[in-house]
């Protein structure tokens, strides 16, 4: 790294009031304890086969934890890390163990663990700023566009904390589509029943976190209309199609076309409505999610769910 | 998104007429300090690369097409569903035991909660076609043909002990 000119500093003719607080660490501590801790993280992952691959916490640990007072002065690092070495890494969730198979948490990568002090060094906010820290994730978010089949110019995406909050981020991106092509803005006015409802149309296997997510949006869970799957956990498409009709039919605002597609034409429905299709967590596998009013091509990425 | 304008039109501050610099990414989500999260996904990406990636996914394909036949060969357990991707739902159920619905249903939640405490393997209950069912969700990239055969061992001995305090 390059360095710049600074004024020296004397590090012994002045106290330094970050370290004598605890915020930091003078550095041959940092280096001394910096190894334990990647060593702590060596052994844990290492020796992963050989623990059991969830074990309950006994009272003792409950009690250790739990009544810990917050401590008025600070305490040296190595008690914090004695401290996770026998109340914390004993007693993971599980995953990471290549015997759990419990819920759709990975197991850690390596490279993701090695990252994380160095991510936590800089401790960058990749929100705002022109540093690399931003343009590491919009060449990363092409890559993820890339490995899934997305196209690379004109899409955006943004890593979030999940699966849940994900689906949150994209549904509120199509609602605002979907207004706007209805003519109205819904992030100035709001859902207050000044304009046809949106709906969507999630199958039967569908996970819940669209439905908090449509709670959440104040659209109200009644917006999502549940088709049936196939024997396979597919969302029956000609239902869907079925559904469509009938809530058209019903008087449903759902459409902003002016007149239904007649015939059956669902190139015409990608401009008109919102609709959200998801294979599902707890049927089949993952929850794979796309906003339809946002693609080129409604029946050819219907294709693409129901293949997946 | 495909339509990378649509999202920001969700949530940015600062209209794109007015741009001054590439736009940062709290115009894109809700939050306007956000975690260097992409450098897990980079440093990961860098290291095992697409095909890295791809084996280890085919592999947990693999593992669950393999569970989803070991279960098929035992008696003592139901294959409800597998396929295509790395999920298995199943039962512990006897063939002596299916037509007690209310049993099984029981017998297999207590399955799972016994499972998950003697620490040798783990798997969760989950209602499925209003039955109560055993379910493997395999994403782990060290899991390896042993491995699911020792998952499909345990489940039939936790669900023999289980059955044996029930009768």
């Amino acid at each position: 790294m390059s360095k710049i000119d600074t004024l020296p500093i004397e590090e012994d003719s002045v106290a330094n009031p970050a370290r004598s607080s605890g915020l930091a660490f003078d550095e041959e501590t940092f280096r001394r304890i910096g190894y334990q801790v990647i060593d702590e993280a060596a052994s844990y992952l290492n020796g992963i086969r050989e623990r059991p691959v969830w074990q309950s916490m006994p009272d003792n640990v409950h009690k250790a934890i739990r009544e810990q007072e917050l401590p008025a002065e600070g305490h040296p690092f190595e008690e914090t890390l004695a401290f996770m070495k026998h109340m914390i890494l004993p007693f993971p969730q599980g995953n990471g163990h290549p015997r759990f198979a419990g819920w759709i948490n990975s197991a850690p990568a390596h490279a993701g663990v090695l990252v994380k002090p160095l991510a936590a060094a800089m401790n960058p906010n990749c929100g705002i700023g022109d540093h690399a820290g931003q343009e590491l994730e919009r060449r990363t978010v092409q890559w993820m566009m890339e490995l899934c089949g997305f196209p690379v110019e004109g899409s955006a995406g943004v890593f979030v904390s999940g699966g849940s909050e994900a689906n949150f981020t994209c549904l509120q991106a199509a609602r605002q589509w979907a207004a706007q092509v209805d003519g109205w803005d819904v992030r100035a006015e709001g859902v207050q029943g000044m304009h046809r409802p949106f709906v969507l149309y999630q199958s039967d296997q569908g996970h819940f976190c669209i439905r908090r997510s449509v709670e959440a949006m104040g659209l109200g869970r009644n917006a999502i209309h549940i088709i049936p799957s196939t024997p396979s956990f597919q969302m029956d498409v000609d239902r869907l199609r079925e559904q469509i009709l009938a809530d058209w039919a019903a008087g449903y605002g759902l459409f902003v076309l002016q007149r239904p597609p007649e015939p059956w034409r669902p190139e015409r429905l990608i401009h008109s409505m919102i609709l959200l299709i998801c294979a599902t967590s707890k049927g089949s596998g993952c929850t794979l999610m796309e906003p339809m009013a946002l693609s080129a091509s409604w029946m050819s990425t219907l294709r693409l769910f129901i293949r997946a | 998104m495909r339509n990378g304008a649509a999202l920001r039109a969700a949530f940015s501050l600062t209209p794109p007429e007015q741009d001054e610099h590439e736009p940062w990414l709290s115009e894109y989500t809700l939050q306007r300090t956000r975690r260097f999260r992409a450098l897990d996904v980079w440093a990961i990406i860098q290291s095992a690369g697409r095909n890295g990636l791809a084996e280890a996914i085919a592999n947990n394909n693999k593992m669950a097409l393999l569970f989803a036949h070991l279960v098929e060969t035992q008696d003592d357990l139901e294959l409800i569903s597998s396929g295509p991707l790395s999920i298995v739902r199943f039962r512990f159920a006897p063939p002596q035991l299916r037509n007690k619905p209310l049993l099984l249903d029981q017998l297999n939640k207590a399955v799972a909660y016994e499972m998950q405490q003697r620490g040798r393997a783990f798997l969760t209950s989950t209602r499925f076609q209003s039955k109560e069912a055993l379910r493997a969700c395999i994403v782990n990239y060290m899991t390896t043909e042993a491995d699911i055969q020792a998952i499909v061992d345990e489940t039939l001995y936790v669900g023999r002990k289980v059955v044996s305090r029930y009768s």
